[in-house]
């Protein structure tokens, strides 16, 4: 039988990753996306007291295989958090539910070498001159799709037609999810960044700056957070998140060597957690003690709720708001979490923020 | 000098090591008094709300030290083996502490790898003795001292002649009984010989005619586990479900990040060889009265399996 992967839908990393996928010719299958569905079915396989984006991936891992995929692909690896041994215990869930699927894990902590070896695994074996070509395809389509939202995060705050950045994006998305090479890629590149550039601001409207640090997951999911980034941004913020795919797959480099951004993160945040606590702890609050030295009006943290890591993250963003004067604004979502609660307190966290900015603080 | 130590966590594994290396450099440590109600209270403004109880007790703990003493013990407890992992608040503990409390003393603060072998585990104990003693002998006797008193005290619990809750005073230890139901009680030791944490569960059941097995009784930490603890829950209930046990009892606190995933686990376990499972899930908000009642209801329960 014929392979047909699934990547589980997680913004448009999901989206390169079948560009991807397609380009080295192999069949995908695209799991529907995040749903209340997905959720029901992740709660229901899950522990009762693990964290949502765990049970969300179970529910996707279900409907991957629900629409007919041979191999999935999970999110795991040790270190990153209690999702490097989940995936190991979803793994043999999805057997004991007799769903005959294979199950591949990609090891978040060990990106450049996980996607060779199961790139590898999916072409059996094929030389790894044959596969430049493809993966520098997937790290152009991530780079373009981050520079597409980054754009969409700033714009939406200034935007004259309700929705219209929105309704840009989606079209710029779907002319990426159209591309079959690099060629193709670099000539369209321009037009699609267009699409979403066309969009008619006002220059004039004054907006807040809010930096959005925390659980990528979750950061990343607007069915888990309610849409927070469009929320946000229509109500006249300019969104900073911190993460982007692009700069993740990277040539590793010691700290002190690196002038990135990732690299000033890092020492940035030193002050307030020195040791790896796994997850993206230590990366939130780095990014968040950089953009607390005046690149932001104030800070929003997400987790899931009960996401170890993230509490840990949590307790260090305390003392970068005794230190930095920074507001922070702490969200955590689990199954439970409605849209009325998010609302509220993120339009109390703006107006705040507003009346800081006109005392002039 | 005086170095505090707090009665939380890691105490409940380490306290005879770390004090057997300490007496042999001269040092007195401080031990913060058994956990009360003020214990959690004193803890609760420092703590982030989602924490788990173990956590904001250990800040309590830390508060009843402030003041009382020049130095506080807190180490991160990283890795006992490559490829595996432990609690992130467990890893980044003296971060914590320092993000959330201002005011502290100076922290001993070493980061405990057995992943990078013995060789770094001595540079890490050099460095953490350095600011006792320059002499490298004292330190060497020190080391030594702390080793043998680890595996005495492992030998001394597995024989039920020391529990963890008696490591710095004596408690009566608790007598088996003759034709007593055994069961295991399986959890970190923070969870289970805390009597306040736990409303005084092992008391609770030795009342009700049990033989309680917890987990250092029953065998060595095998060192190639997932996460550091996971032994104290899995591993346990493996080793005395093939004891034999007729019952289980899995003590868990809210929000622990390991064992929301290890009780999935232990309920395999215990499922497979069809013995009866309690899950206890531990917060600041759970009742007397309601964990009084579950368990005489789960003892009446094995005693009439074992009756049939």
């Amino acid at each position: 039988m014929s392979r047909r992967v699934a990547f589980p839908p997680l913004g448009t990393l999901s989206l390169a990753a079948e560009s991807y996928l397609q380009a080295l010719g192999i069949e995908t299958v695209a799991p529907p996306p995040a749903s209340r569905r997905t959720l029901d079915i992740g709660v229901q396989g899950s522990p009762e007291m693990v964290c949502i984006p765990c049970k969300l991936l179970f529910g996707h891992y279900v409907e991957a295989a629900e629409q007919g995929a041979t191999d999935i692909i999970m999110l795991g690896g040790p270190g990153t958090c209690r999702l490097g041994y989940s995936a190991a215990q979803q793994a043999r869930r999805l057997r004991e539910w007799g769903l005959s699927v294979r199950t591949h894990t990609l090891d978040l902590y060990h990106v450049h070498h996980d996607l060779f070896r199961l790139t590898r695994v999916f072409t059996d074996g094929r030389s790894v001159r044959e596969l430049i070509e493809p993966i520098r395809f997937l790290l152009d389509l991530l780079s373009l799709t981050d520079a597409l939202e980054t754009m969409a995060l700033v714009a939406r705050a200034r935007e004259r037609e309700r929705g219209a950045v929105d309704r840009a994006l989606a079209a710029a998305l779907e002319r990426v999810a159209a591309l079959r090479n690099r060629r193709e890629l670099g000539e369209q590149r321009d037009e699609i960044l267009g699409l979403v550039r066309a969009v008619e601001l006002n220059p004039d409207r004054p907006v807040l700056r809010v930096g959005l640090v925390g659980d990528a997951f979750t950061i990343l999911t607007p069915f888990l957070n309610h849409n927070l980034e469009v929320r946000l941004g229509r109500m006249g913020v300019e969104v900073h998140r911190w993460f982007h795919y692009t700069g993740r797959i990277q040539v590793p480099l010691p700290l002190l060597l690196r002038r990135d951004r990732g690299g000033r993160a890092r020492r940035a945040g030193r002050r307030y957690l020195r040791r790896d606590v796994g997850g993206f702890a230590r990366s939130t609050v780095g990014e968040a003690a950089l953009m607390a030295q005046g690149e932001v009006d104030g800070l929003i943290h997400v987790a899931p709720f009960n996401c170890t890591p993230e509490m840990v993250a949590q307790s260090a963003l305390i003392a970068l708001q005794r230190e930095r004067g920074v507001p922070v604004l702490n969200l955590s979502f689990d199954e439970q979490t409605g849209p009325a609660g998010v609302v509220t307190r993120l339009e109390a966290f703006v107006d705040m923020l507003w009346a800081a900015h006109r005392r002039g603080e | 000098m005086r170095i505090g130590v707090p009665r939380a966590l890691s105490f409940y594994r380490f306290h005879p090591t770390w004090a057997a290396f300490f007496n042999c450099l001269g040092i007195e440590l401080v031990v913060s008094p058994p956990t009360n109600r003020a214990t959690l209270e004193a803890g609760l403004p420092y703590a982030v709300a989602e924490t788990c109880l173990p956590m904001k007790l250990f800040y309590g703990h830390i508060r009843a030290l402030v003041g009382q003493v020049d130095q506080l013990l807190v180490p991160s407890i990283q890795r006992l083996a490559p490829g595996s992992s432990n609690c992130a608040r467990l890893i980044g503990l003296p971060d914590l502490l320092r993000a959330t409390m201002p005011d502290l003393p100076p922290l001993i603060a070493p980061d405990i790898d057995l992943s990078q072998g013995l060789a770094a585990l001595m540079s890490v104990i050099l460095e953490a003795g350095a600011l006792f003693t320059l002499n490298p002998l004292a330190l060497r006797d020190a080391v030594a001292a702390a080793w043998s008193a680890y595996r005495s005290s492992r030998q001394a619990m597995m024989e039920g002649r020391l529990t963890p809750a008696s490591f710095d005073r004596p408690t009566n230890v608790v007598s088996w009984l003759p034709d007593g139901l055994p069961i295991a009680v399986v959890g970190h030791p923070y969870n289970l010989y805390d009597p306040f944490i736990n409303h005084q569960l092992l008391t609770r059941l030795a009342r009700l005619g049990v033989n309680v097995l917890t987990p250092e009784r029953l065998g060595p930490q095998p060192a190639d586990d997932y996460w550091a603890f996971e032994y104290e829950l899995v591993g346990a209930a493996r080793l005395a479900l093939e004891r034999g046990v007729k019952g289980l009892i899995a003590v868990v606190a809210f929000g622990c990040g390991p064992d929301a995933i290890l009780v999935d686990e232990v309920q395999r376990l215990s499922g497979e060889r069809g013995v009866p499972l309690m899950t206890l899930v531990l917060d600041e908000h759970s009742g007397e009265a309601g964990l009084v009642t579950r368990l005489e209801a789960f003892v009446d329960m094995l005693h009439w399996r074992k009756g049939r």
